[in-house]
């Protein structure tokens, strides 16, 4: 089968979208996650609310999921017949996957806000709350990215067309 | 409801004979906070008069009896655990709590009962408890050694003969195989041949050995053995073989492994004899000290003693007549309402289901005592807005059947985890008619079914922007709500000025501007113009700040439309893998039905987390933001509160 220089872009976002959200996620997770560490070595039973908050950068890897599988349905690489699809519309396509890829890097800064507040949970549990508040702060960027990709793909036709 | 529990200041001038029988009728009401008055010393008008009151002297008694019950419940619950339950059974379906019936007991005569309990049961216990430390001793002992004899097992000589003697020594040691050669011929060069070696093989590259030398040469021997690795065995005080030399401790150690057990069930015979006893001594001392304790927020004055409390305003009329018929009518007992400078104890009220809510606001904090209680306001948002967000019927079945098992199971005895269960059930209602509206049962899997298809009203795949609209219109109705009630509260409490200059400009420019875009452009220029005194009288330079603050406070909203969408498209994602698998024979049918459940509740769990806390930033940050005031001091009264015991 020949494929489509749009398709090929699209695929392009996709990969993007994906692959710079699990980097970012990973490195976000990876900061909580050392914190969280030396949390539960003092005091294992605040495993939970370690996990809760060593979750919340994940978010942003789960959007460039998203991203990337809502291209992938558009252009019908998944769950239908691959389309002929223009290269202008593989191209937006490509820039919806590059506006979630970057605002994913919010986890990273999620992390890190994750990671100081496991600390303060270690030293007042009642601090939990709030420091889930605090570390989702960052996360609204990411939100925003993914909301801009998603009307980029609703204006292009990849989404609803 | 709106606002905390109103409160009366409650002053109480008893004689000091008096006052344990008050704290105690106190604590039995369970609706006095005492506050610290023993400030009023400082006050010049009172400072000749009160005198800090001291603590209680059984403070010190009890806290020595308290370390005394722990360390014996500690060595009851070495030998005889408690069963503990997993988290998922304490949370879904615990036990019932134990309750012990007991007799009321407080004051010296319950410290001296507490003595006696704790000398009785030292007493039995201290003598198994001394007897299982030698035997462990005994058996860690036998244990060392039993290691070194493995090390010699391969030897065949008697023991008795280790050791230095006469003229001569005999050691023992272990070697590398590869060094025997070695081991033999260069102790001999040194002792001109007055010396032997017998050699056993313990491994494969390791070997036992038995050194016979001139005791005068015994040094040179050693360091002659240690520069070829070879390490000594010190075994002392045993004959035989180092065969019969194990038999023998192996014996031992079985004779001693059934003596520590029978030592062992003597002390869970007493625990289990002892333990809820002493447990519920514990909450009787406990609740003595929080008595005593309390001694030092009182002043006094002679042969007198002043007692400051807050109580909510329907409790009043009960803990006046309590005090009074305690002392026989000898007291005055003053109430007055709270002043600008009081801080006053924050009980929230609310109808039933709003008080589940106030586990949200408590994590937010507490309301000021004059501040507006959010909890009536933040329980209709959180629930559309996870609904929103999580947006699938199925999930907001699976949320309502956890909250129905949180309910049924650990809130039973537990009233957070009853709080949080009626949020998710409630939560999971709410979802379940949002996701009927917009088509989502486990994605679009459920629409198959042409009755749930018939209750769709919305496609948020597809109508992506209208969805966004909605999101925003919500958003812009939420933050209208919060200054609408900020604009109430603060002309209610007479903060006329706050009230027109905190954020009322932005209720003008929205009519403003709706007027402006309709063609009515002097009627909105109006609006506008009132908006723009507004919020340059109340806000001067950092005005621009305001507005681009609102417009990021709305757009946020938009986290409703991005987070449904995500839930409705990460469960889209999971039917399309399902389906492509189903298609592969018989084995991707099983890895189809694998993929779906577990796509499912992976994505449930992410999206309900998430709706979660995005629906609660929106209401701590957007919303509160416009209105609320938090940093109350709990009310906390002084209560007779136990975990175990009930007074008969």
């Amino acid at each position: 089968m020949e494929l489509s220089s749009g398709i090929v872009w699209a695929i392009m976002g996709a990969a993007i979208s994906m692959g710079l959200a699990a980097i970012a996620s990973g490195i976000g997770v990876g900061l909580a996650g050392v914190a969280g560490a030396g949390v539960i070595s003092e005091d294992p039973k605040k495993f939970g609310p370690v996990l809760v908050l060593q979750a919340l950068p994940q978010t942003q890897g789960i959007y460039g999921f998203l991203g990337a599988v809502l291209i992938l349905i558009g252009v019908g690489v998944l769950g239908g017949a691959v389309k002929e699809i223009p290269a202008a519309m593989g191209y937006a396509a490509l820039g919806g996957g590059i506006v979630i890829g970057l605002s994913s890097f919010t986890a990273v800064a999620q992390g890190a806000i994750a990671a100081s507040g496991m600390g303060a949970v270690a030293k007042r549990p009642e601090t939990f709350g709030q420091s889930v508040v605090l570390a989702v702060m960052a996360e609204t960027f990411a939100i925003f990215g993914l909301l801009i990709a998603i009307l980029i793909f609703v204006g292009t036709k990849i989404m609803g067309g | 409801m709106l606002r905390p529990t109103r409160m009366k200041k409650l002053q109480i001038v008893a004689l000091e004979g008096f006052r344990d029988d008050i704290v105690k009728g106190l604590q039995a009401l369970g609706t006095v906070h005492l506050s610290d008055y023993s400030e009023a010393i400082n006050d010049p008008h009172l400072k000749d008069l009160l005198q800090p009151h001291p603590i209680s002297p059984n403070i010190r008694r009890i806290a020595a009896q308290n370390i005394a019950l722990n360390r014996l419940l500690d060595v009851f619950e070495r030998h005889d655990p408690d069963p503990r339950e997993g988290f998922i059974k304490a949370v879904f379906a615990p036990m019932p709590p134990k309750k012990l019936e007991t007799e009321e007991l407080s004051g010296p005569g319950l410290l001296d009962v507490v003595d006696e309990i704790i000398g009785k049961v030292d007493a039995e216990v201290a003598q198994p408890v001394q007897d299982l430390e030698r035997i462990e001793e005994e058996i860690a002992e036998h244990g060392k050694t039993r290691g070194l004899l493995d090390l010699v097992a391969a030897l065949d000589i008697d023991l008795g003969d280790v050791g230095d003697w006469g003229f001569t020594s005999v050691l023992l040691g272990v070697a590398p195989k590869q060094e025997l050669e070695n081991l033999r011929e260069r102790p001999e060069e040194i002792t001109d041949n007055a010396f032997y070696l017998g050699a056993g093989e313990t491994s494969e590259d390791r070997i036992v050995t038995a050194v016979v030398c001139l005791k005068e040469q015994t040094a040179a021997v050693l360091a002659a053995l240690r520069r070829l690795n070879w390490e000594r065995v010190e075994i002392q005080g045993l004959q035989g073989t180092p065969r019969q030399a194990i038999d023998s401790i192996d014996k031992r150690l079985e004779e001693l492994d059934q003596e520590k057990r029978a030592k062992e069930r003597m002390i869970v015979d007493i625990a289990r004899l002892r333990k809820d006893e002493l447990r519920k001594y514990r909450e009787l001392l406990m609740a003595e000290r929080q008595r005593g304790e309390n001694h030092t927020k009182f002043a006094r004055m002679e042969h007198v003693v002043v007692i400051e409390g807050w109580v909510p305003s329907e409790s009043v009329a009960q803990a006046v007549q309590e005090i009074t018929s305690i002392t026989s009518g000898a007291c005055v007992a003053d109430l007055t309402e709270p002043d600008a400078n009081d801080d006053v104890p924050v009980q929230l009220k609310n109808p039933r289901f709003f008080k589940s809510f106030e586990l949200l606001t408590r994590l937010y904090g507490l309301p000021t005592y004059n501040g507006v209680d959010p909890t009536v306001f933040l329980a209709p948002g959180f629930l559309l807005f996870f609904s929103i967000m999580l947006t699938d019927a199925m999930y907001g079945l699976i949320a309502l059947v956890l909250g129905m098992l949180l309910i049924r199971g650990g809130g039973k005895y537990n009233e957070m985890i009853k709080d949080g269960g009626i949020i998710l059930s409630s939560a999971g209602i709410a979802t379940i008619i949002i996701g009927a509206l917009s088509g989502g049962w486990f994605g679009g899997f459920g629409l198959k079914l042409p009755v749930l298809a018939s209750l769709q009203v919305f496609d948020p795949m597809v109508q992506v922007t209208s969805f966004l609209l909605i999101a925003l219109t919500i958003g812009l109705v939420h933050v209208n709500v919060g200054v609408v009630i900020n604009v109430a509260h603060k002309l209610k409490a007479g903060q006329r000025w706050k009230a027109i200059s905190e954020n009322l400009w932005f209720l003008f420019a929205q009519p403003g501007l709706i007027f402006i875009v309709s063609g009515n452009k002097s009627l909105g220029l109006v609006f506008i113009v009132i908006a723009l005194i507004l919020l340059l009288g109340g806000h001067k330079a950092m005005s621009m700040f305001q507005i681009t603050g609102f417009m990021g406070d709305i757009l946020s909203y938009a986290r409703l439309m991005a987070l449904g969408l995500c839930t409705t498209g990460i469960a889209m994602t999971v039917n399309v893998l399902a389906s492509m698998l189903y298609m592969a024979g018989w084995l991707g049918i099983a890895l189809a039905v694998i993929i779906f459940l577990f796509g499912h509740v992976f994505n449930f769990l992410i999206n309900a987390m998430g709706s979660f806390v995005h629906g609660l930033r929106l209401h701590y940050v957007e919303f509160f933001t416009k209105f609320y005031q938090s940093g109350g001091t709990e009310f906390a009264p002084l209560e007779m509160k136990f975990d175990t015991i009930e007074i008969k």
